[in-house]
């Protein structure tokens, strides 16, 4: 076993990559010397890391079939190759309340963004990795996809549709060297719970802030960007249709009130 | 980037390391730049293991310190001896077990059951508790142990094995809530069918490696290799936030 985790010479897509945890990844892959390139919505593409010698920015719907198909046509055409896409984009609702208070509308944009983008994302990736003899495609769901009171009822139940996509997917490409996985993050501060944070900082809560979690901090984006690189890499060549969940412990506990993961999350 | 995946100036213990997926992990944590302790019941299969990884690397970058898993006094020197001959202990790799029968739960002895049960689980603990005061008193240290994909099914010829992985996998779950605030992580590796002396039975199997060659995710079996970068992951700054997880390491089998 090579001891670097060396990417010089490969491709890497990631989407998302315009906050919290695509951009710590964005600039991990490129750090492992990989080229990358680093997708975003139209408002937030400005935010990702390109300038970095190896990243270049794209701006993409990741739940627009074409403009996937597109993403990896530039992969493909500008750099010869795709090894690894992580899609990482995803959004998590800024509407309050229960399951009741939601409805079709919120339910259908958060499949459109945390589902139907990964599932293009291996529909459109796998074939481009297959072309050139393999690849990885790793997708964020999160520990809200492993149970409730991690976050709204829609997310939560779009992330468990991206668990069991990685399984169906890794399945449905067997033999073809494409590998499947998902990351499962917890408490990560990122654009997304950035809410909790600012109201945590603001009250004095700080501490509050992971304090139901083991490891009693919330995590920081590079702990996943260092799991996704994991996942890409040779040392996990036989890691296939796994849910990685990197969450300091969080769902191997039982909360101590019940209810009370929400409210952290939320910060309501 | 790649101090992320660096072992270097970590102390790392790994039980069942003169073969298969112990010594894969060894030599890996070693080629990270970790110091490794070499463990299983014979000295002499430690003594080669270890010589092997110091003509790669170079002398004193392993060490030989032969300790049978069923014997806690055993277990007691192989710790204190690392301690006192290598150094404080970051990383423990609890990765020796047994599994002495085959067949259905029915025929199974009691002292078969309890054999299984006290190399899975009972020496883990016996030697994660040895490692534990110094991890908590430094607020850090890493605890891996292996399991297996036995531990997520049920099973027609592994039953009391597949208990024994289980009990593994909520090992690391309770020691994740327990020891997580001293920053001490547990989790546990959940290995497929790998290429090992302890699964040869599974991989001669005619019918059984043609099923895998056939219809596995992967079209195949793992190497011990294989395993070793989800310990190193595990290990490393790079794992710092995964606590009382379990990492399957199986091709997809279990999807």
């Amino acid at each position: 076993m090579s001891v670097a985790i060396d990417f010089t010479g490969k491709v890497a897509i990631v989407t998302g990559a315009g906050s919290g945890i695509g951009r710590a990844t964005a600039r991990l892959f490129a750090a492992a010397g990989a080229s990358v390139i680093a997708a975003d919505r139209a408002d937030s593409v400005h935010e990702t890391p390109a300038g970095d010698a190896r990243i270049v920015a794209h701006q993409a719907d990741t739940a627009d079939e074409a403009a996937v198909v597109a993403l990896v046509e530039r992969a493909e055409r500008e750099f010869g190759r795709l090894d690894v896409f992580y899609a990482n984009a995803g959004i998590s609702g800024t509407k309050p309340g229960g399951l009741w208070d939601s409805d079709p509308a919120d339910w259908a944009e958060m499949a459109r963004v945390n589902l139907i983008g990964p599932f293009l994302a291996v529909k459109h990736a796998a074939p481009a990795m297959v072309r050139r003899g393999g690849g990885a495609i790793v997708c964020t769901a999160s520990v809200a996809g492993l149970r409730s009171g991690a976050g709204p009822a829609s997310y939560s139940a779009t992330k468990a549709g991206v668990i069991n996509l990685v399984q169906t997917a890794a399945q449905q490409l067997a033999g073809t060297r494409v590998r499947v996985n998902a990351i499962c993050p917890g408490l990560i501060e990122t654009g997304m719970t950035r809410r909790a944070y600012d109201y945590a900082r603001e009250h004095g809560k700080m501490d509050r802030i992971g304090q139901l979690n083991p490891l009693r901090r919330g995590g920081e984006p590079e702990e996943i960007a260092s799991a996704a690189l994991f996942l890409a890499s040779p040392l996990a060549s036989y890691v296939n249709g796994h849910a990685l969940v990197i969450d300091g412990g969080l769902s191997s506990s039982h909360p101590l009130t019940p209810g009370e993961l929400a409210r952290t999350y939320t910060g309501a | 980037m790649n101090g992320l995946f660096d072992l270097t100036g970590k102390v790392a213990v790994i039980t069942g390391s003169s073969r298969g997926i112990g010594r894969a992990i060894a030599e890996a944590m070693a080629d990270h730049g970790a110091r490794v302790v070499i463990s299983s019941r014979k000295q002499d299969a430690c003594d080669a293991v270890a010589a092997a990884i110091n003509a790669k690397h170079r002398a004193g970058t392993a060490t030989a310190i032969a300790a049978s898993i069923s014997s806690k006094d055993a277990l007691q020197e192989l710790v204190d001896r690392t301690q006192s001959e290598v150094g404080q202990i970051d990383v423990v790799v609890c990765n020796a077990a047994s599994n002495p029968y085959y067949g259905p739960m029915s025929g199974i002895s009691d002292d078969q059951f309890r054999k299984i049960i006290d190399n899975n689980v009972l020496a883990n603990h016996w030697l994660i508790q040895m490692v534990l005061p110094g991890m908590i008193e430094r607020k850090d240290g890493a605890i891996i142990v292996v399991s297996s994909i036995g531990g997520l099914r049920g099973s027609a010829e592994l039953g009391t094995y597949a208990i024994s992985k289980a009990a593994d996998i909520q090992l690391v779950r309770n020691l994740a809530v327990e020891v997580g605030r001293h920053n001490v992580r547990a989790n546990a590796i959940a290995p497929g069918l790998i290429k090992t002396d302890m699964a040869r039975a599974l991989w001669e199997n005619p019918a059984n490696i043609e099923r895998y060659n056939t219809t596995h995710p992967m079209r195949r079996i793992g190497e011990p290799g294989e395993l070793a970068g989800a310990a190193v992951f595990l290990a490393s700054r790079a794992g710092s936030y995964v606590n009382g997880q379990t990492v399957v390491v199986d091709g997809g089998s279990t999807v």
